[in-house]
């Protein structure tokens, strides 16, 4: 029997390296394709905004969790979400946030997207499941 | 309050709004009414539900915290003009926080926690 | 129709297992990962009632030395976490 493969959104609210919250979602977001379901958006919300920092720079014995993120949108199209509101007032800004505020360099680089709280909004409408990974 | 008429079919999905944690000390209450306003704004009102420390974010008479901080319960007092009412509250979390709905805002009602999520497509937890 | 419940903080800090103990419906499933599978073991889940079904996630209750109590609680892989999540309706987190 071949069921129906689900659209996922995963909405991350844990920031990388403090908490398992991150590992949690790549780690669930991994299993999804063998099931025969992708995940199609992740949304960074409160702390989670930390993952898309473009300079994050671990230890080579770590894992380096902005590129698992950008090695799951390779693999599974999905779009990677940050909220554009929890992002700016913590320091993560695109290029053109960063001009706006008078910022040499962007911190933050797609395939990650500033975004409104819409866009996370829509994902809970639109796809099958929504599950969120907490601090 | 459960059946709301989605025009819209992409809209159709039903979402509950969970806040669990206290105002103030952290952006959660916050971050929470901002997604139910904003999916308000995209036309379908969620439902919000007040458990455990978030119960003390309907505790009435609060005011701007330290910082400037601008707080929640002027965000929340104001839901109803979104649309999104009543502030459902878990009636156990507030006999266990010794509170009554005496001291509460207006415009809040107790819910059956269960019942609540069972009657929604979508849960967002903050 | 049917509610997956996540739990990830330790039952010791939180009041979360009985704040949920009044929120499920029966046929539900209550999945401890994280600092949750320190529920796993001992008597704190016993707040729940009979009718769901209590799972932890095996990789986490590894990597803490974490061991079920197995009449009680069952165990996951991440394939299971992902098949809960998809033959029930929704997945509410805890936290």
């Amino acid at each position: 029997m071949v069921s129906q493969g689900l659209t996922y959104a995963l909405m991350v609210q844990g920031a990388p390296y403090s908490q398992q919250a991150s590992h949690s979602a790549l780690r669930f977001a991994e299993a999804l394709p063998a099931q025969g379901h992708r995940v199609a958006t992740v949304f960074f919300y409160h702390d989670g905004v930390y993952n898309a920092a473009s300079m994050m720079s671990p230890p080579r014995d770590e894992p380096h969790l902005l590129e698992r993120w950008r090695a799951l949108h390779q693999t599974q199209h999905c779009e990677l979400l940050v909220c554009v509101a929890s992002a700016v007032r913590r320091g993560l800004l695109d290029e053109g946030e960063a001009r706006r505020h008078g910022h040499p360099h962007p911190t933050l680089e797609a395939p990650f997207e500033l975004t409104g709280l819409g866009q996370l909004m829509q994902a809970a409408f639109q796809h099958d499941r929504l599950i969120t990974f907490a601090p | 309050m459960y059946d709301r008429q989605g025009s819209d079919i992409m809209n159709s999905r039903s979402i509950l709004v969970i806040v669990r944690h206290p105002p103030h000390g952290t952006s959660w209450v916050r971050e929470g009414l901002e997604a139910a306003l904003v999916g308000a704004a995209l036309g379908q009102p969620p439902t919000i539900l007040f458990s455990g420390d978030g119960v003390l974010a309907l505790l009435a008479h609060q005011q701007r915290g330290a910082l400037g901080q601008k707080g929640s319960a002027a965000m929340l007092e104001g839901l109803s003009l979104y649309d999104i009412e009543p502030l459902w509250y878990d009636q156990r979390s507030l006999e266990t926080r010794g509170m009554e709905v005496s001291q509460l805002m207006p415009g809040c009602q107790q819910a059956c926690v269960a019942d609540l999520i069972a009657r929604h497509d979508v849960v967002m937890s903050f | 129709m049917s509610t997956l419940h996540l739990i990830n903080r330790s039952p010791f800090s939180t009041s979360i297992l009985q704040e949920l103990a009044d929120a499920v419906s029966e046929g539900d499933h209550v999945l401890l990962i994280e600092d949750g599978v320190y529920a796993a073991s001992g008597t704190t889940s016993r707040v729940l009632p009979e009718d769901i079904e209590l799972w932890a996630l095996e990789e986490d209750c590894t990597s803490r030395g974490v061991t079920p109590t197995s009449d009680t609680v069952g165990t996951l892989g991440m394939a299971g976490f992902v098949a809960l999540t998809a033959s029930t309706d929704r997945t509410v987190s805890w936290f």
